[in-house]
């Protein structure tokens, strides 16, 4: 059997780099499974990582990346504030900047494009989503803190198919996504994958003058080609993605008002990679690979008066080695260069006479890494990796990580990991929006690295009661900072002060998850998370992180009857309640916003119909309504001194409704 | 999982009649890639109402209302997505490099 035509839909749990990896101790997933689908798929490689494959990602409307997750109960999506639209992941109780990104097994969406990657990539683009928990391997570099987030995008060497999905909901927006790859011969082929986005008008729901969500038009285009040779495997690929954000008082309601406050974000972001592998010893899995990446990110963004204009770019070489020795033994070295350049250009504080302000950082990064496995029959699974980099601006850093596989029984697995991670601030491109107030931005001129330490355990065991699958997993992390990048907004209501601290900062996070098959079609798993975190902010002490719920429950139910003709899919998140940052007292005596938020409950469903080449969906989100009263303080005055969209906890907008269609024709090789 | 040799007929009382079938596919299934191809283009067929797949012995089973479709519509339908169905006979008959209900040592 010729593997390369199924190698890429393998997926490794170790996060190779090679374009396409040898299936090891992989879960292997095609585009739909018609019997029951037992919830997210977990690995039982040397990390704890969970699979959300294609046909998972189709359980909701999944436009983008951002609301991939809705039916995972690990990873959290929020809004930073009520007025960009940007939005952040929480993993292990805290932020998405702790979390490597990759597209591809390359790490991306660093820096400034980090508060809006999310909407960076297309759902029908995603063959699958990995999400790694707790510290990951050493192979893409010391950045991830609480785990990784790699996105696999179609691949041009998959079964030559042309899809097409369009995508309507009542709030006006528009997608498009078209997405094609064909042949040429038994090596070469090539893939283009387009997406478009418009939002024709704003919504203003809860009647503050400002629309509840920016209006974003979006364009990308992602054209790729691949090469695989029985010795020699080659992989280029661009990406360009042109995207305009316009947000704050447009509402149709306010052409009265004669300063209207307006939020614009215009954005180009191109990148490009190519990766290269020679097969030097087929039967070890023994190759050599060489991947570069280079990324343009270009945002004009002014918030109001506020002015941040960054230019980023972003140079990236790696060199790896691997080989295995009977299965037993593998060994992964590797070589590592990373170049960012970051030119600004900006008005941050204009009521204390700020002048604009042009500066650039830089930064580069070189290191090397070594990781060795040891697999005793995937019965116990040991991986430990060492890094060592050096940056020309902070100096040395040594980054250990092992982890540990325990699988007892076909039914039971365990783990566990321990591992450090750094990461470089530039709090500038990834806290932007807290722009989007009155809130003076003083960012301290000493600003340190960021590093930390995380464990962890879990386990997850299998059981067949009355022949149905039901799967339990417990885990429990624990992420300590020595150093980390603070932004604080508890210290004075009207401005938030950004700094390295080295107090105490930690995150516990404990989480239970239960998955049955009811029937063989029908699934239900409910899960329940609750996360302790909390840091020393300066002036109040051990406190809470603000923004945050410690607990969370997730419900979900899906059930495809008729092999999987119809999909019926619904799912319930409960947050529990949190504090907000320090209020103050207005003129009345009145607090200017609670001290804390309640339980809220947020409600999806959605309804499919997959036909032989067709399938079309209708679903709603959010549909209980619940949403966030006046998340911008100070609404009725943006200019004035008490405006603030950014202390945002909830939904910002009540039930909405969709519907879309998904057209696919494959040609089976 | 079942292991139904031969072509049969249920009676599931006043409802249409089902009829069941099994097959062994060539290229062989490899995995659950393989497994899943099948299943989530044989269930389009008009009259199918269940697909079950069996990775150990390689058996495909489909149960279907003769009335709607048949065991040659069936035998298209794997070719369009690129395998040859053979269907599967009682044991003691098989030819030596066939494989109904068992793992082909080797293939």
């Amino acid at each position: 059997m010729n593997n390369f035509i199924f190698l890429p839909l393998f997926v490794a749990t170790t996060f190779s780099a090679l374009a396409v990896e040898p299936a090891d101790s992989a879960e292997v997933l095609e585009e739909v499974t018609v019997k029951s689908r037992g919830g997210l798929y977990k690995l039982r490689g040397a990390t704890n990582s969970e699979l959300i494959s294609a046909s998972e990602l189709k359980r909701a409307a999944c436009c983008n990346l951002g609301e991939s997750f809705t039916t995972n109960p690990s990873v959290d999506v929020s809004y930073n504030d009520a007025a960009t639209g940007a939005r952040q992941i929480r993993l292990l109780g805290l932020s998405g900047s702790y979390v490597q990104f990759l597209t591809e097994n390359i790490p991306n969406f660093r820096g400034a494009a980090s508060p809006y990657s999310l909407g960076y990539v297309a759902g029908p683009w995603m063959q699958s989503i990995q999400v790694s928990k707790g510290a990951s391997s050493v192979k893409n570099g010391y950045e991830s803190v609480t785990g990784q987030i790699n996105v696999e995008m179609k691949k041009p060497q998959a079964d030559p198919q042309l899809s097409v999905n369009m995508y309507y909901d009542m709030m006006n927006k528009l997608e498009a996504n078209v997405d094609g790859n064909w042949h040429f011969g038994p090596e070469w082929s090539a893939g283009l994958l387009t997406h478009f986005e418009n939002s024709f008008s704003g919504h203003d729901g809860n009647d503050d003058g400002f629309i509840d969500k920016p209006r974003v038009r979006q364009t990308a285009l992602m054209p790729r080609v691949a090469f695989l040779g029985s010795k020699y495997v080659f992989q280029a690929a661009a990406r360009f993605i042109d995207e305009r954000r316009t947000g704050g008082q447009t509402g149709h309601r306010h052409n009265t008002v004669t300063n209207p406050y307006r939020i614009d974000i215009d954005t180009r972001r191109w990148e490009a990679f190519t990766k290269n592998a020679l097969m030097f010893d087929r039967d070890n899995d023994g190759n050599i690979a060489l991947i570069l990446s280079g990324t343009a990110h270009r945002q004009n963004a002014s918030y109001g008066m506020r002015v941040c204009d960054i230019d980023q770019h972003e140079l990236y070489a790696s060199l790896m080695f691997e080989r295995k020795w009977s299965n037993l033994h593998a060994l992964s070295a590797g070589l590592q260069c990373n170049y960012d350049h970051y030119r600004y250009n900006t008005l941050l504080n204009p009521w204390n006479t700020d002048i604009s302000a042009a500066f650039s950082e830089h930064e580069a990064v070189a290191g090397g890494y070594a990781q060795y496995t040891l697999n005793v029959d995937d019965r116990i699974i040991a991986m430990a990796g060492v890094r060592y980099d050096w940056s020309d601006l902070y100096g040395s850093m040594f980054t250990p990580r092992v982890h540990l596989r325990y699988n007892p029984s076909q039914n039971l697995s365990l783990h566990a990991s321990a591992g450090r991670g750094y990461r470089s601030p530039h709090p500038l491109a990834e806290y932007s929006y807290l722009l989007a107030s009155s809130r003076r931005m003083y960012i301290d001129g000493q600003l340190q690295r960021e590093s930390a330490w995380n464990f962890g355990i879990s386990g997850n065991y299998t059981l067949y009661p009355w022949q149905k699958k039901t799967t339990l997993s417990a885990e429990y992390y624990h992420t300590t900072f020595s150093s980390q990048l603070m932004a604080n907004s508890d210290i004075n209501p009207h401005a938030v002060y950004i700094y390295s601290s080295a107090s105490r900062s930690y995150s516990h996070s404990m989480q239970i998850e239960l998955s049955m098959d009811l029937m063989s079609h029908l699934n239900l798993s409910a899960a329940w998370r609750y996360t302790d975190v909390k840091a020393e902010y300066f002036g109040h002490g051990l406190q809470q992180k603000p923004l945050t719920s410690a607990h969370k429950a997730l419900f979900t139910l899906g059930w495809t009857p008729r092999m999987g003709l119809w999909q019926f899919d619904v799912s319930c998140a409960i947050n529990g309640s949190g504090r907000m940052p320090q209020p103050y007292r207005t003129g009345n005596g009145n607090l200017a916003w609670p001290e804390r938020y309640g339980a809220f409950a947020r409600l999806n469903a959605q309804i499919t119909r997959n036909f032989r080449h067709w399938s079309v969906y209708v679903g709603g989100e959010n549909l209980t309504g619940y949403r966030q009263k006046n998340p911008i303080i100070g609404a009725s005055d943006p200019w004035g001194p008490d405006f603030d969209a950014t202390m945002v906890y909830g939904p910002l907008e009540g039930a909405m409704v969709y519907v879309g269609f998904r057209y696919n024709i494959t040609r089976y090789l | 999982m079942l292991l139904i040799f031969g072509v049969q007929t249920v009676q599931a009382g006043k409802k249409q009649e089902k009829a069941v079938a099994v097959f062994t596919v060539s290229p062989r299934m490899s995995c659950q890639n393989c497994e899943n191809k099948i299943k989530s283009n044989i269930r389009f067929e008009s009259g199918v109402s269940e697909i079950s797949t069996d990775l150990t012995n390689q058996t495909v089973t489909v149960k279907y209302n003769p009335a709607k479709t048949n065991i040659g519509k069936l035998k298209k339908a794997f070719a369009g997505i690129g395998y040859t169905a053979t269907e599967c006979v009682a044991p003691q008959e098989c030819a030596p490099d066939s494989c109904c209900g068992k793992c082909c040592p080797g293939k």
